[in-house]
């Protein structure tokens, strides 16, 4: 597909069966991803799932196996400054050089990526303020806490007015007023006509907060589309907690085989909680085994599951 | 925006990066003050000084193997040596492994700039930095021997002697360079650096108690940094234009010494630089750019 028709088509980024490896040992596979303009699009995975690893390939830092990467329709190439010149990237735990005040790390990548010196001294002090850091301009970054550290790697990836914007976590070690400040903040951005990809480890935020969402999980994509697609994909599940007279070992495993079951997870001891993927009433089945094992179904109680529970089962099992 | 103000912001960076350092203070203030002892006690030791000549200060020359390695090559290489190791090495260390060490790398390489740029701004901050650096170790030198042995000749050479420094120093930066991109940390940058000047200078008077002092010695890696730290400006002074080379050696015993011409050993010397400098350079900015961030 040529530069144009992807313009006209308004994806910001599109990422299609990306792979990266690492000698004989596998970081990311076929890994797709599509970023409408415009959207909130959140990239969502437990830890070690493979995100920062897609990221860093998108930003060039590290080095794609194989794939395709296309950034408002342009293919990245060499060092993809062009690409850089509309892209805004907060890593996660952003470092930046100690003995440098908080003013003087905006003012030094802005001159990196070519803002004129009168608007760059304008743009830093508004970006400032935007993130809450007005007050620790003239301290040390290296003092910095670690919010303050990714704030201030916030108004770095604003700086330039950048379309995209790719937020990896940018919510880590921020206080609870600091989440809720950033959170409004990208719904600004996004109502300004920006895209942002919000990559993090949390359901809740990424529900709260996206209206397209990315599931990966083990370096695979799992999922993609909308949240509400997700949710309904997700609906029907639903959740059993039995306590038995006695569990164990042999009783858990055949429990785990029941056919429908997408995660049993120990609550206490002698009680388990049991997902299953669609509504079947499992009890029958829970009360048989027990006594098979020597033990009684004391209770079973039926729960609807929730998205979060639900959620642990996608990534767990990658349905 | 031009190749030329991007590299130039790389360099504003880096030299921000740079003045802000407390290290950088301290090790350029006390490179100063042994600069000032060096200049002050050389003439008195060894009659080498950057702007006597050594015959007014009765140079002796000897075949004993003892006078070759201890007091000609050790003194040369091992004592004079570590000045451009530690200046060069120390300044130098941190430029491109401290990135990776500290993750900085990572807000600089996602800014729209070419990584062949980062590399150019990145050394071409180390040059306008060392070479300022030079200019002070030679006036801090002759102040020294000034106030040793009182005014001091040829003072129109001191264009040479700053080039000699700088050199030097420029040496051990481009090792830095390439041992930083290659390693990217920090600390195993110094390291390798002081395993390679101590490597050399055992290797250089190994060959020179088995086979003599060689002019083709200058050629050495580091090695060539030591001699042209200390010895190019005893080159330059020496008025009958050759210098000696002890000509003992464990195999063909003592000999007469042999002399060569201060042109014949300088190329020596600067063909070794250059050399060096080359591979350094290119064999950074190679890793530099294959250089993933993976942390």
């Amino acid at each position: 597909m040529s530069g144009s028709s992807y313009r006209t088509s308004g994806l910001a980024l599109e990422v299609k069966n990306l792979t990266k490896s690492y000698g004989p040992f596998p970081g990311i596979w076929d890994v797709n991803l599509t970023v409408q303009q415009g959207t909130l699009h959140g990239f969502l995975g437990p830890n070690g799932s493979g995100k920062t690893t897609t990221i860093k390939c998108i930003m060039g830092l590290l080095y794609k196996t194989s794939g395709e990467i296309r950034v408002f329709g342009e293919e990245p190439l060499g060092d993809a400054v062009e690409m850089k010149r509309r892209v805004g990237y907060l890593p996660e735990l952003p470092s930046f050089p100690n003995y440098l005040k908080g003013r003087e790390v905006l003012l030094t990548y802005g001159r990196i990526r070519g803002i004129p010196e009168r608007r760059l001294l304008e743009e830093s002090k508004a970006l400032l303020s935007r993130v809450g850091l007005e007050d620790a301009a003239e301290k040390a970054a290296g003092k910095y806490s670690k919010g303050m550290q990714t704030r201030l790697g916030l108004a770095v990836a604003l700086l330039g007015k950048p379309d995209l914007l790719i937020l990896d976590e940018p919510t880590e070690g921020l206080d609870p007023v600091g989440v809720i400040k950033v959170r409004e903040l990208l719904k600004t951005l996004v109502s300004e006509g920006r895209t942002v990809l919000l990559s993090s480890h949390q359901l809740s935020e990424v529900q709260q907060m996206c209206s397209m969402v990315t599931v990966l999980k083990e370096g695979r994509t799992v999922t993609s589309g909308s949240m509400e697609e997700l949710g309904k994909r997700l609906r029907g599940g639903v959740v059993y907690r039995a306590e038995f007279d006695s569990l164990g070992p042999d009783l858990m495993n055949e429990v785990k085989k029941i056919e429908g079951i997408s995660e049993v997870t120990s609550v206490e001891e002698d009680i388990i909680a049991v997902l299953m993927s669609k509504d079947y009433d499992v009890r029958p089945t829970l009360a048989r085994l027990a006594v098979q094992h020597g033990s009684l179904l004391l209770s079973c109680e039926r729960e609807e599951a929730s998205l979060e529970e639900l959620f642990l089962s996608l990534v767990k099992e990658g349905k | 925006m031009s190749r030329v103000s991007q590299t130039w912001a790389v360099v504003r960076y880096e030299l921000a990066w740079d003045m802000k350092k407390k290290r950088t203070y301290i090790i350029v203030g006390l490179f100063l003050f042994a600069a000032f002892v060096y200049g002050y006690l050389l003439p008195t030791i060894n009659g080498k000084s950057f702007t006597t000549e050594p015959n007014e200060l009765g140079v002796s020359f000897s075949s004993d193997l003892w006078w070759v390695l201890v007091h000609n090559l050790a003194f040369n290489i091992g004592v004079s040596g570590v000045f451009p190791l530690l200046i060069g090495g120390f300044i130098a260390a941190d430029t491109i492994a401290s990135e990776f060490d500290y993750n900085t790398i990572v807000p600089l390489l996602s800014q729209p700039v070419r990584r062949g740029e980062v590399y150019a701004g990145k050394l071409l901050e180390k040059v306008l930095l060392l070479l300022v650096v030079s200019i002070l170790f030679t006036l801090v030198v002759i102040a020294g021997s000034e106030v040793s042995v009182g005014a001091q000749s040829h003072l129109e050479m001191i264009p040479l002697v700053i080039f000699a420094e700088f050199g030097a120093f420029l040496e051990y930066t481009a090792l830095a360079f390439l041992v930083g991109s290659l390693a990217r940390s920090g600390s195993m940058v110094l390291g390798i650096l002081m395993a390679a000047f101590f490597l050399i200078l055992v290797s250089v008077l190994i060959l020179a108690a088995y086979f003599g002092e060689q002019e083709s010695m200058f050629f050495l890696p580091v090695a060539n940094a030591a001699f042209l730290f200390n010895v190019i400006p005893f080159y330059i002074f020496q008025p009958w234009g050759v210098m000696v080379l002890q000509g003992y050696s464990i195999i063909a015993g003592p000999t007469a010494p042999v002399a060569v011409t201060v042109v014949s050993a300088l190329e020596y010397v600067v063909a070794g630089l250059l050399a060096d400098l080359a591979v350094a350079f290119a064999g950074g900015y190679y890793f530099f750019r294959r250089a993933e961030v993976k942390g």
